[in-house]
């Protein structure tokens, strides 16, 4: 019996726990585990702090477990990947072998949990008289190998290397925002939704176990499939040839603007960085909703803190509570996103440059205001397009968020403050994820960046959530909203954290090993 | 003279562990300065004090007449180097890195630039981050030397070059000190090739300067005596200026040090004879790191 | 002029180089009159540092054997008879001191070793090749 234990533990037990012990896990397991939990943690939260039982559990949380789904394929996709493309794994026997058992292990368990959620969550909703799509969902609600089986399909499908990642995430986490909308929308166009899932089947199948696919997800034996199998490519070709953008200036002087645009250059010199660079923006924005989506929630319903400060609001607080987390997360966590990974326009001090340190500091400087400036317009941007595009349809949240803030304050350019606040508090942020930026993921022995990742997203949440804390208590203690404050206020702060920052940068760049 | 660069009593730790120990160092201009140690004895580190790059736990750095520490933009742009690990712009191509490099300098010598591309034969038209580590260190150099600079930091820039690349490395090099006069560190752990070009020698022992001479009194100094004798030979011989030696029954290798004028005596002493061979700077350099060095 | 320098033989190059230029100057290979290479073509030609040739150059200079003339290539000096005649003597008794030292570690006779030599100047020493062979260096 022994004997046995321990060959299974060397064929998949042993795989299965160096599949998961990467530095890649430290990122991915939070995500999905924050996808897993949302739709409970929320829920549950809520109702249990306001005891409002008839809020609507739609088959929208339903979408949401199936983006916990995806999520995991993808996370045991990339881990696969990520083994197999090990300097040594060539030499390890039959790995594709032993990572099978493991691999299907997961997904048998996410399927099942997956299907467990679903059942404590969706209350199937009624879809008008008897017909096709009825009888279909009902099917699928009481018979659960056909749903466990689907998920299963699901996860499996993920796991191939599918590319580019932030992209697929993106649209991951955008079915997360928009999941209400869907069931809403498939119930009123059952036809549509019909047919739609009839295209999305086999091109599930397809993904699943077409012989591209295979591929793409080397870790099935060769022997189920047909046509050849080869190994997927080495490295990560996102760079098309041709080698970026050309050079312009002729000489770079002194002048900090010139290295400016050096900067952004070295950057962003290759074409399809915007294109990067975007996806990931709308990437870090689902997960920012969903992240403080949860925090906030769980937060506010075991305290129920709110409920006197909104006494006199009358109305659903989940919704009021959504209305700013939205706008917050949509600003805030992104901004760590940008600044920290991507959206970076600082000089990458690869090449020697015949700069003296406090150069190099007043160019951080200046480059880093310049981000800042521009990472709050475009989140204005963003925004405002939220706002106005979507406003009437489907973003009632919003719209009461605004009522809530007139009701609070008893002015009618309220609004206003909804959208400046956390503009400005993204503003005055900034440095502080700059600063840490600087310390350690540029510095001479930069620490793991995915930790250093993690802790700059953490700080932002943590620090934004504070902010919107303060700003409901700054508005209980001066319920008279007036914008003449605010601006001086905000002039002062953002004077005051950006003098701050720039002793820190001259500190570093003056006391620091710069290589 | 003025010096190229001088260390005064300077001591880099990182945590606990120290990597340069009380090093004092003057190097005047124009010199061309073999840098030679074990792995991990300091010569990076060296090297990344003499441009700034990290600061002193202790003691100063003085480079070009300023302070390593604020070195200006005029300083550092007379300054060429060319690191162990090679760091670049991978997305770039060669050509469009040059260009991007060449905007930083005032003088940027198109000429020369093209001149070592074709001898070394580095295509221009390839992404930096695809390079082979010969190649890479090709731009390296090409990068470091264009804009005429006056002091040069090779930190192994030989090392993946094959043995025709690295001839034409070393006759660039030498032109480069007839045009430039330029002052030249190299770090290396292919003796033979720096032998060649370099006049002076620094030893680093675990971040300490263990031998701060020219290479010709380096050669006059360490010398291999091959000892023979009719009868049988000593164990081993105990007198201080030998510092290793092989014996069989009548034939004793002795690694000696500054011991030219003790043939005869020792030759009576033990009623041997003598013969006395020079040492290369291969052979010489682990008699530096002997035991009974001070 | 023609020398031949070994880098990495442990001998340092400037006293190769001195050396070898003082044979071609003392035996004659190198007249009186004649310009040494400029520095800077010579460590071209060599491959080698052209502080280590200036080295060599000075203490040719020191030796009284070439001249420096202002902005023009050392020359080989006019060398009195009996100047040359010491220098060779030098340099010949420098080469003989091996070979005398292996005599003695042979065990040769004083008269057998002079009589050797003087069937090797005379180039009448026989037996060519193969007592080469035999002999222990």
């Amino acid at each position: 019996m022994r004997a046995a234990a321990a060959v299974m533990w060397q064929r998949s037990g042993a795989p299965l726990y160096r599949l998961l012990w990467r530095p890649a896990t430290l990122a991915w397991i939070p995500t999905a585990a924050i996808c897993a939990f949302i739709p409970m943690v929320f829920v549950l939260s809520i109702r249990l702090a306001f005891g409002l039982p008839e809020l609507e559990l739609s088959a929208g949380r339903a979408i949401q477990v199936l983006t916990l789904v995806a999520m995991m394929g993808l996370l045991v996709g990339q881990i696969v990947r990520e083994l197999q493309h090990c300097p040594w794994s060539w030499a390890v026997p039959s790995l594709r072998r032993r990572l099978l058992p493991g691999v299907v292990l997961l997904g048998v368990l996410t399927a099942l949990f997956a299907r467990e959620t679903w059942v404590l969550l969706a209350i199937p909703f009624e879809i008008g008289s008897r017909n096709a799509a009825r009888d279909l969902y009902r099917f699928w609600n009481d018979f659960p190998p056909l749903s466990t089986g689907v998920f299963a399909l699901y996860f499996l499908a993920f796991t191939a290397a599918v590319r580019p990642v932030p992209a697929t995430i993106a649209g991951l986490l955008t079915g997360v925002f928009l999941a209400d909308e869907l069931t809403r929308a498939a119930a009123a166009h059952q036809a549509v939704a019909m047919l739609a899932a009839a295209v999305l089947v086999p091109v599930l199948l397809y993904h699943t176990l077409g012989a591209s696919a295979a591929r793409r997800r080397p870790f099935l034996p060769t022997r189920l499939l047909s046509g050849p199998v080869t190994t997927a490519a080495r490295a990560p070709a996102p760079l098309r040839a041709g080698g970026g953008a050309q050079w312009k200036l002729a000489q770079l002087g002194a002048e900090p603007l010139d290295w400016l645009r050096a900067g952004v250059f070295e950057n962003h010199g290759y074409r399809t960085s915007f294109v990067r660079v975007g996806t990931v923006a709308i990437a870090a924005a689902g997960l920012g909703y969903v992240a403080l989506q949860t925090l906030l929630g769980a937060f506010l319903g075991a305290t129920a803190l709110w409920s006197g400060i909104y006494a006199n609001a009358g109305r659903n607080i989940p919704d009021a509570i959504m209305s700013l987390t939205i706008v917050s997360a949509l600003v805030t966590v992104p901004l760590a996103v940008f600044l920290t990974g991507f959206g970076s326009i600082s000089l990458t001090r690869a090449p020697f440059y015949p700069l003296s340190r406090g150069q190099l500091a007043k160019i951080e400087f200046w480059g880093s205001l310049a981000e800042a400036t521009v990472v709050t317009g475009l989140m204005a941007a963003l925004l405002t397009a939220f706002w106005t595009s979507v406003y009437n349809e489907v973003w009632g949240y919003v719209a009461f968020g605004s009522t809530v803030w007139e009701r609070l304050t008893g002015s009618s350019t309220a609004w206003v403050p909804a959208l400046t606040r956390p503009l400005a508090l993204v503003f005055l942020i900034a440095p502080i994820v700059q600063l840490f930026r600087l310390r350690y993921l540029r510095a001479a022995a930069p620490r793991n960046r995915i930790v250093v990742f993690i802790a700059v997203v953490a700080l932002t949440a943590a620090l934004t959530f504070a902010g919107l804390i303060a700003m409901g208590w700054a508005n209980v203690l001066a319920p008279r909203y007036s914008l003449i404050v605010d601006v001086p206020v905000f002039a002062a702060l953002a004077i005051v954290s950006q003098l701050l920052y720039r002793r820190g940068v001259e500190r570093y760049f003056a006391t620091a090993d710069l290589i | 003279m003025a010096n190229a660069f001088e260390l005064e009593d300077l001591t880099k730790k990182f945590g606990s562990v120290v990597a340069l120990d009380k090093v004092t160092l003057a190097i005047p201009e124009r010199r061309v300065v073999g840098l030679i140690g074990r792995n991990g004895s300091g010569k990076t580190t060296l090297m990344h004090h003499v441009v700034g790059l990290q600061l002193p736990t202790h003691g100063r750095c003085t480079t070009l007449g300023e302070p390593a520490a604020t070195l200006g933009s005029e300083q550092l742009a007379e300054i060429g180097v060319v690191w162990q690990e090679s760091r670049f712009l991978d997305w770039m191509t060669v050509e469009r890195h040059i260009r991007y490099v060449a905007s930083f300098y005032r003088r940027w010598d198109r000429e020369r630039e093209q001149r070592l591309l074709h001898e070394l034969e580095l295509e221009t038209n390839k992404r930096v981050g695809t390079l082979t580590p010969g190649n890479a260190q090709k731009l390296g150099l090409i990068l470091a030397v264009c804009h005429h600079p006056r002091l040069l930091l090779l930190d192994e820039p030989m090392s993946a070059l094959d043995p025709i690349s690295r001839r034409q490395v070393l006759a660039f090099l030498l032109e480069l000190l007839h045009e430039d006069e330029v002052t030249t560190v190299i770090s290396s752990h292919v003796l033979r090739d720096i032998e060649e070009i370099v006049e002076w020698i620094v030893c680093l022992d675990r971040g300490r300067v263990s031998v701060d001479c020219s290479l010709d009194s380096l050669q006059e100094r360490y010398s291999e005596w091959v000892v023979t004798s009719a009868r049988p030979l000593a164990r081993s011989f105990e007198e201080p200026w030998i510092l290793e030696q092989r014996t069989n029954n009548h034939k004793a290798h002795l690694m000696v040090r500054d011991a030219e004028d003790r043939i005869e005596s020792f030759e009576g002493k033990y009623e041997v004879q003598v013969h006395s061979q020079p040492l290369n700077l291969e052979r010489i350099f682990p008699l530096l790191h002997h035991r009974r060095n001070p | 002029m023609v020398v031949v320098i070994d880098p990495h033989s442990g001998v340092p190059v400037f006293r190769q180089l001195r050396d070898q230029i003082r044979f071609q100057i003392v035996s004659g290979m190198l007249k009186p009159g004649d310009e040494l290479p400029s520095t800077r073509a010579l460590s071209a030609e060599l491959g080698l540092n052209p502080m280590t040739i200036s080295k060599a150059y000075s203490y040719l200079e020191m030796d009284g054997l070439v001249e420096k003339r202002p902005g023009l290539c050392l020359v080989v000096n006019e060398l009195a008879d009996d100047d040359i005649d010491t220098r060779r003597v030098m340099q010949f008794r420098h080469s003989a001191k091996p070979v005398a030292a292996i005599a003695r570690q042979l065990g040769l006779s004083r008269q057998k070793a002079l009589e050797i030599f003087a069937e090797t100047l005379d180039g009448t020493d026989g037996a060519g090749a193969a007592s080469a062979s035999e002999e222990v260096g």
